[in-house]
């Protein structure tokens, strides 16, 4: 669990300070021209990464980052069961966006036989799996970021309607940006249109969300995007984002 | 560890003169080649094919860095600058010249070690997990208890001359690293009331009529340890054969009897045994204990190790496939593969063992085990000293990434140096390693086990895989077995079944190929295991695969 | 011994070193199968074995069968069985035994 010790309110208070100045600078902006301002090392966080799951929609703001600057880092959470398509999908945005900073984040091994010698955690507790294979690693790789960008939209799930475009993640003491925060299901696939995106080649076989092979499925007409994943549990979240505890901004779009 | 007492080492250094004695009085002539044999014996001097051969042994595979470097010593001065590492957890020298093994075994009692009874009808090394005092899942330490059994049964007056030799296997976990289901005795440490206990089997082996142990008793409090283990081995000193060499271990004795009458024996000698030990075996265990106590854990960052995984993969799957979890969250289990990619399976260098031993020194508290399959472990090194240790392994060539994987084989020294061998093991070994490890990984987890002979000293019963070498009509050839299981982990000690007619040396890689094809083919995905398949699918697929051409072939 | 078919030589182990070594013409023990004594008969190769199994410079000797190839300069002598042949020539994983003597490494 991600700990708070040595966090102090008065760099809460600092954060909170810095996210509503920020939020006032990029009002109106478009997500493209907010993300350009984010990233101008002067004005921005002074060290932020992309955190990217390389799925159904991850191509949208990895392509808005590529024109703007294709070497910032970006992370990807390795847990040791993506679909073999999700691997090969990185491959090809990488080539395709000319990414030159991808860092695969993965538990490291000793832990991982620990917790989970028989890989089996999935199964018998997926909480535990998610927060040893995903929310403990990203703590590590994130360790030296003050902010974090994520491709996070109000849309996708009952449990993002009130997200901000730029928050403050109280847990990790970071800022946390979501330029897509506001986007529709339509207004993203129109951007991989306009921009010809190469396709995850699961999203055309049913799965418009796309985690780990053990715990996503595909999704039937009229069910949510997210309902393939984690079906027979009550869970939709693997922890990485509602664990922070957001203090939404005082203005924010 | 266990450290000599003044006792101990008087006793030690007692039976290397009267050696030296008798040894004179050999090549003196004075003393005839029959008389001598069974006092040579004693000592751990066998005669092989090419040479004579020293079996030291390692009480349950426990070492210092000293005792390695004694044993590379050794190698260098009075061998040919090597030792093999057996399925006992002792190590074997293949060359010594006899006129020199009085010699050796004293520079073996300088530092605490010896050859005695590694052979004869006696109690032989007591074998346990190579984790033990480390692993994650154990109830406790089994070496205590080991180290208890060894006392007891070193030169126990009634138990020099029984009717075959004895083995004895202990395991602190329910993940059975000690193979004792296949042990003449086989004992699991559990808790029982709130305290320590023992599931007791017995008459488990392997040789010509493989058997897998039978429960004896469920729940043996830890109190009664030695005067059950007194009952059963005196119910076996009257009723085991002595006619007949090859009916005369405890498995035949249990099977004639049923493991009923056997225990209703047991239990009838039990209570006047028990009354002659007066409740000392809770004492001695006690003043045991404090000399396994666990290291003073080093409290050193985790950082190096974290980070140098990011960075070089190399070192990623050495972690991944050698370096297990400890009891200590910082902490973990170095396994050091001995199998190299053709190379003798459990060879070390003189140079290796050296390396071995300073790094044991340096980083791992002094403490080095040997495990039933050949390998050397660092039981006890700090997550943040693994970068160090492994460029240090790499160096001398220790650092082969193959802990479990097809590569991994265990094999008997065979026809190469064995005198009771009928076949060649090494060979069939190097080869195999060397035509799959480009593909190893794919495989993944795999226990091939390669026996010269009957008897059985590569464990071949209990291999996924099981390779027997025989003669048939004056050449090689070797017989395949499925299903073996050593225990623990997701599939139960099993014999392995007979496939058919054994192969020839030519035709057995090829043989192997359908096997292995056969399994990638079959298995319903990556993390099925070749055991977990045959266990789901029977042996008759593979069968098919071996026996059946294809006509379109 | 039955079942053994001559020719046959006489071999052992050398006391000392656990050689492998064989019963040559003038009754030494030396380490090559070549310069052996060749028994065609095994009475009489018994009765040799009877004498020299009292001798304490070797132990365990035994007889072994041979074919002799007379058509080769130096008349060599081969071993029957498999094994035999591994105890002539040393072990088939290092250049050890007697490969380090001859100079030879026999690999299979």
């Amino acid at each position: 669990m991600s700990s708070i010790s040595g966090i102090n309110q008065q760099h809460l208070n600092a954060l909170s300070v810095t996210a509503d100045r920020l939020n006032t600078e990029v009002s109106g902006l478009s997500a493209e021209a907010m993300l350009s301002h984010i990233l101008s090392r002067t004005l921005g966080p002074t060290n932020p990464s992309v955190v990217s799951s390389f799925g159904a929609d991850s191509a949208v703001l990895l392509h808005m980052m590529s024109k703007i600057d294709p070497a910032l880092p970006v992370i990807f959470l390795d847990t040791g069961f993506h679909f073999s398509e999700t691997l090969r999908y990185r491959e090809t945005l990488q080539r395709h966006l000319g990414l030159t900073s991808i860092r695969v984040a993965a538990v490291d091994p000793l832990t991982a036989k620990r917790i989970d010698s028989g890989r089996q955690l999935h199964i018998t507790s997926p909480d535990a799996c998610c927060e040893l294979r995903k929310v403990s690693v990203l703590d590590r790789y994130l360790r030296m970021n003050d902010a974090w960008i994520t491709g996070q939209r109000r849309s996708q799930s009952v449990t993002r309607t009130n997200i901000h475009r730029i928050e403050v993640d109280r847990a990790r003491a970071k800022l946390k940006i979501n330029p897509l925060a506001d986007w529709t299901d339509h207004d993203i696939e129109a951007y991989k249109v306009a921009n010809a995106l190469p396709a995850h080649p699961l999203a055309k076989q049913g799965y418009p969300s796309i985690g780990c092979w053990p715990c996503t499925t595909p999704v039937r007409a009229g069910e949510l995007a997210r309902a393939g994943r984690w079906r027979a549990e009550q869970k939709l979240e693997c922890g990485l984002h509602n664990r922070s505890d957001i203090i939404a901004t005082s203005s924010h779009l | 560890m266990y450290a000599y007492s003044e006792f101990d080492r008087a006793f030690v250094r007692d039976r290397v003169e009267q050696f030296r004695e008798q040894l004179d009085r050999r090549l003196s002539g004075a003393l005839t080649e029959d008389e001598f044999k069974p006092l040579r014996l004693m000592n751990g001097v066998y005669l092989q094919l090419h040479a004579y051969m020293l079996r030291v042994a390692i009480p349950y595979g426990t070492l210092s860095s000293d005792q390695m470097r004694m044993l590379a010593y050794i190698a260098d001065r009075w061998d040919r600058g090597y030792g093999h590492f057996t399925t006992r957890q002792n190590i074997q020298f293949n060359w010594p010249r006899l006129i020199d093994t009085a010699d050796i075994l004293s520079a073996l009692a300088d530092v605490d070690m010896h050859a005695i009874q590694t052979s004869g009808n006696t109690i032989r090394n007591v074998t346990t997990d190579q984790f033990a005092g480390a692993a994650l899942d154990e109830i406790a330490d089994p070496r205590p208890y080991a180290e208890l059994i060894r006392q007891w049964s070193t030169d126990h007056p009634e138990f020099q001359f029984l009717p075959r030799k004895f083995k004895i296997a202990i395991t602190g976990s329910a993940d059975d690293r000690a193979v004792i289901r296949a042990h003449d005795i086989g004992l699991q440490l559990i808790h029982h009331q709130g305290k320590h206990a023992f599931r007791v089997f017995v008459g488990g082996g392997l040789g010509r009529t493989p058997v897998i142990g039978q429960e004896l008793h469920p729940a043996l409090p830890e109190g009664d340890l030695l005067p059950y283990l007194e009952a059963i081995l005196s119910v076996y000193n009257m009723a085991g054969r002595r006619d007949n060499k090859y009916k005369a271990r405890i498995k035949i004795t249990v099977a004639a009897m049923g493991v009923e009458a056997f225990r209703t024996k047991v239990e009838s000698v039990f209570p006047s045994i028990k009354a002659g030990f007066n409740n000392q075996v809770m004492t001695m265990l006690d003043g045991l204990r404090h000399q396994f106590s666990p290291p003073e854990y080093d409290e050193k960052s985790r950082e190096p190790y974290l980070e140098l995984l990011d960075t070089d993969i190399d070192f990623k799957i050495w972690i991944e496939r050698n370096v297990s979890p400890h009891k200590h969250p910082s902490y973990a289990s170095v396994s050091i593969s001995l199998k190299g990619h053709g190379e003798t399976p459990g060879d070390a260098t003189s140079e290796q063992m050296r390396a071995m031993a300073d790094v044991a020194q340096t980083f791992g508290h002094d403490e080095l085990r040997v495990s039933h399959e050949q390998n050397v472990v660092l039981p006890h090194v700090a997550q943040g000293d693994l970068p160090e240790i492994f460029r240090r392994l790499q160096k001398a060539k220790l650092a082969v990434a193959n802990i479990g994987l097809l590569s991994d084989i265990i094999a008997c020294p065979g026809m190469d140096y064995c005198a009771l061998a009928t076949a060649r093991s090494i060979p069939v070994a190097q080869e195999i390693a060397l035509r799959y490890a480009s593909r190893e990984a794919e495989i993944g987890f795999m226990k091939i086990k390669i026996s010269g002979c009957i008897n059985a000293c590569g464990h071949h019963h209990v291999g996924h895989i099981g390779i027997l070498g025989l003669d048939k009509a004056g050449v090689e050839n070797y017989q395949i077995t499925l299903g073996g299981s050593a225990g623990g982990g997701a599939v139960d000690a099993a014999i392995g079944v007979k496939m058919g007619r054994g192969f020839s040396a030519e035709e057995l890689m090829p043989a192997l190929d359908r096997l292995i094809d056969a399994y990638l083919l079959l298995r319903a995905d990556v993390t099925e295991t070749f055991a977990e398949l045959v266990v789901r699918m029977g042996t008759q697929p593979f069968k098919e695969a071996l026996y059946v051409v294809d006509k379109r072939d | 011994m039955a079942g053994l078919k001559a020719p046959v030589v006489i071999t052992a182990n050398d006391l000392l070193s656990g050689e492998v070594v064989y019963l040559s013409p003038l009754h030494t023990w030396l380490p090559t199968l070549v310069t052996s004594q060749v028994y065609q008969a095994i009475e009489q190769a018994e009765a040799v074995l009877a004498q020299v199994a009292i001798e304490s410079e070797v132990i365990g000797p035994y007889l072994m069968e041979v074919a002799v190839l007379n058509d080769v300069p130096g008349a060599s002598i081969l071993p029957k069985h498999y094994r035999e042949e591994f105890r002539r020539r040393g072990p088939s994983n290092y250049f050890h035994g007697k490969q380090e003597h001859s100079g030879n490494k026999v690999v299979s």
